[in-house]
């Protein structure tokens, strides 16, 4: 067995593969981001074991029955799980969070509106919707979360 | 070797095939695993096991296909894998679950396969270039019709072969899918329709392939004590074989799928058959392109070298003949997600062995099936039997 | 038990409803680089393609020349043994012809390619490529005698390509 050390001893093929994707949503997140774009944040539940689903599912993952209640996610029930801070090349530091909802199964990313004081895990949140003409039906139509004192 | 314990299929599922569903790899898996947990009459508590079954990545556009799919296959906190074969995935994953369940590791396991293709774009062929040597194959241009035209060019000029003998397959295959409720290309059509439509890569003209789509398809493997619980009649595993033969596919003669002779002879004695073309009723074998039926038949010696062509036009392999070959349509008339195509096969036995065919019934009484698949370089083969006692 | 496999889901979706934003669509592509070592064996074929030879490997155990060349021999599972030079005409295994690209669109001018077993090595060794200098594709036979035509001396670089396509002879 030899160990490569330079290029120029060995061939070498050099090629690509350009990949281009259309992707759809789904059931589920077809709606899901339908209603995002009109402001909407709903939940998929299970009426068998009365769990909550954000993202929304078509089916539950434990009891595995079919989803087709849709349930408005309360406002005031959101909350910091965990966050970081990503610094990019270009622009300021940011804030992103992964945001749970009391008695719902799952979570959404999204990015902490900052302020001067540092965000701790727990800390209510509410999510701040881009202005509608501004909406694509994307998880970024949900600008940020900033912190609200219930 | 000891002997394995004995398996049984109670239930099997199949989501509608499409170009483009609106549905998910993971809300299709769902779909189908949910569809044949309801037609056993259990849950997902009472299942122990999961393999998911999917092709390339390159067609949903989602690396790491296996745990994507893995919500939706009804795995989630269960022993799962998933396994990967090229096309012949969706008749290995129900044998990947025959071990399962043969091993005593597990009372009842779920197979399911998966197929999106409709994400990539332009076309779901591009995703195959990237399967050949990079080194001296891929310069060339060459895509996955090309090996297959070069395949159907031999074998019929190994046996004289007509490309009008080779269409009569996709004639009657995309009639029977006219009867079956998933199809995507059900289809009355002649043999001059074939001949006339455009050319892709002679001699594969385009009535001469499948279509792409995306579809989902599964079925519930269990012990017989579990089944019996179920069904006095159970449907059981009666052989399971799987062959590969050479990557270096320029060396090989592709007259002849000597692999899938190997797999079919695997699969013949775990289920004591000697003499397949008398003992085998009903066979589901891979019709990516209308040459694989006959291809496939001769490999899995329900026909002689060179013998296929003449019994199709004999009508032996139609629905009410001696020996129905793809009575749910195929994949040229079904559509064909890889390897949800595959396990649609096992899923028409099992309902042909169960009475369950409706209008696609066949004929002749029905005690024995086999399905088969086959995929990568046009090297690998899986064979599955299925019985009712 | 038949009433239970009498609905099967699934809805499908037109592409006039993913035009319209009746269903939501994302778009992503990406380009993926990589840089291949052609490894042992292969290295070696490609840089006798540049001398304008084709070379294959023999194991001295089967007896077989493999051609293209491989460091080991898949059936007796064994180091090859020696570098052998193959001629460069051979006989078409098996060819076709295509009227379709990479990503399924119509070609200009259709493609003749074959597998092309090489004098020399086993029987039924060969590789994929061309067929060129092909008056009408009636001419073309299975089991037709062809030879490699080259690409000028300093045109080539080590690659498949080095042979322009195969003649017949």
């Amino acid at each position: 067995m030899e160990k490569i050390t330079s290029e120029t001893k060995i061939g070498v093929v050099k090629d690509h593969i350009p990949l281009k994707y259309n992707y759809t949503a789904g059931v589920a997140g077809d709606r899901f981001l339908q209603l995002l774009k009109q402001g909407k944040l709903q939940a998929s539940q299970c009426t068998q074991c009365h769990k909550l689903y954000l993202p929304p599912k078509i089916f539950c993952k434990d009891c595995f029955s079919q989803l087709n209640e849709w349930k408005d996610v309360a406002e005031d029930s959101a909350y910091v799980y965990s966050f970081t801070s990503v610094k990019k090349e270009e622009g300021p530091r940011e804030l992103i969070a992964l945001v749970k909802f009391d008695g719902v199964e799952g979570g959404l990313l999204g990015r902490l509106k900052s302020s001067r004081e540092e965000p701790r895990m727990g800390m209510k949140v509410r999510p701040v919707f881009k202005q509608k003409s501004e909406r694509t039906g994307e998880l970024s139509d949900i600008e940020y979360f900033e912190k609200v004192n219930y | 070797m000891a002997t394995p314990r004995k398996v049984c299929v109670i239930g099997a599922g199949l989501t509608l095939f499409r170009r483009r569903m609106l549905e998910t790899g993971k809300e299709l898996s769902f779909e189908a695993v949910r569809m044949a947990l309801d037609s056993a009459g259990i849950e997902r508590k009472d299942v122990d096991t999961v393999v998911s079954g999917s092709a390339p990545d390159a067609f949903d556009g989602v690396h790491m296909k296996g745990e994507y799919l893995l919500d939706g296959s009804g795995a989630y906190r269960r022993p799962y894998s998933r396994v990967f074969v090229g096309g012949a995935t969706g008749v290995y994953t129900p044998e990947a679950a025959w071990w399962h369940v043969a091993s005593g590791m597990s009372e009842v396991c779920i197979a399911v396969a998966e197929e999106k293709m409709s994400p990539l774009q332009p076309h779901p062929a591009y995703a195959f270039w990237s399967i050949f040597d990079h080194d001296y194959e891929r310069q060339l241009g060459t895509t996955l019709l090309w090996i297959f035209a070069l395949e159907m060019r031999r074998y019929m000029a190994v046996h004289g072969i007509k490309e009008e003998e080779i269409a009569q397959v996709a004639v009657k295959n995309k009639k029977n899918a006219m009867d079956h409720p998933c199809a995507q290309l059900p289809a009355n059509i002649t043999v001059e329709d074939v001949m006339k439509s455009e050319p892709m890569v002679w001699p594969v003209k385009r009535l001469d392939v499948s279509p792409p789509s995306d579809g989902a398809a599964a079925v519930i493997l269990a012990s017989e004590a579990f089944a019996k619980k179920l069904t006095k009649e159970p449907v059981y595993v009666a052989g399971c074989g799987w062959n590969i033969d050479s990557t270096y596919w320029t060396d090989r003669d592709l007259y002849y799928p000597q692999y899938l002779e190997n797999a079919g002879k695997m699969a013949y004695k775990m289920a004591g058959i000697s003499n397949p073309r008398k003992e085998i009723d009903v066979a589901e074998v891979y019709d990516p392109f209308d040459y694989k039926e006959l291809h496939h038949m001769e490999g899995l010696q329900l026909a002689k070298k060179g013998e296929a062509p003449k019994l199709t036009t004999r009508g032996i392999t139609q629905r009410n003949g001696e020996l129905p070959i793809n009575p749910s349509g195929g994949l040229l008339g079904v559509g064909n997600p890889i390897a949800a195509a595959g396990m649609m096969k096992v899923c028409e036995i099992y309902f042909q062995l169960t009475g369950q065919a409706g209008k696609r019934q066949v004929k002749r009484e029905v005690h024995t099936g086999l399905a088969q698949a086959w995929g990568d370089l046009m090297q690998y083969s899986s064979v599955f039997i299925m019985r009712r006692r | 038990m038949s009433e239970k496999v009498k609905f099967f889901p699934g809805r499908e979706i037109s592409s006039k409803a993913m035009e319209s934003g009746e269903v939501l669509t994302k778009y992503y592509s990406a380009d993926l680089n990589y840089s291949w070592s052609t490894g042992i064996a292969v290295t070696r074929f490609l840089q006798e393609l540049k001398q304008g030879k084709i070379i294959g490997r023999k194991c001295n155990k089967c007896d077989r020349v493999l051609v293209p060349p491989r460091i080991f021999c898949e059936d007796c599972f064994r180091t090859t043994d020696e570098w052998v030079y193959v001629k460069d005409t051979g006989v078409v295994n098996t060819y076709s012809i295509a009227h379709v690209g990479t990503d399924a669109s119509r070609l200009k001018e259709p493609m003749y390619i074959a597998v092309i077993n090489v004098d020399g090595p086993t029987k039924g060794m060969g590789f994929l490529h061309y067929l060129g200098e092909i008056k009408s594709e009636h001419e073309i036979k299975v089991g037709m005698k062809v030879q490699a035509v080259w690409k000028p001396e300093n045109e080539r670089t080590g690659s498949i390509l080095d042979i322009r396509y195969f003649k017949p002879i």
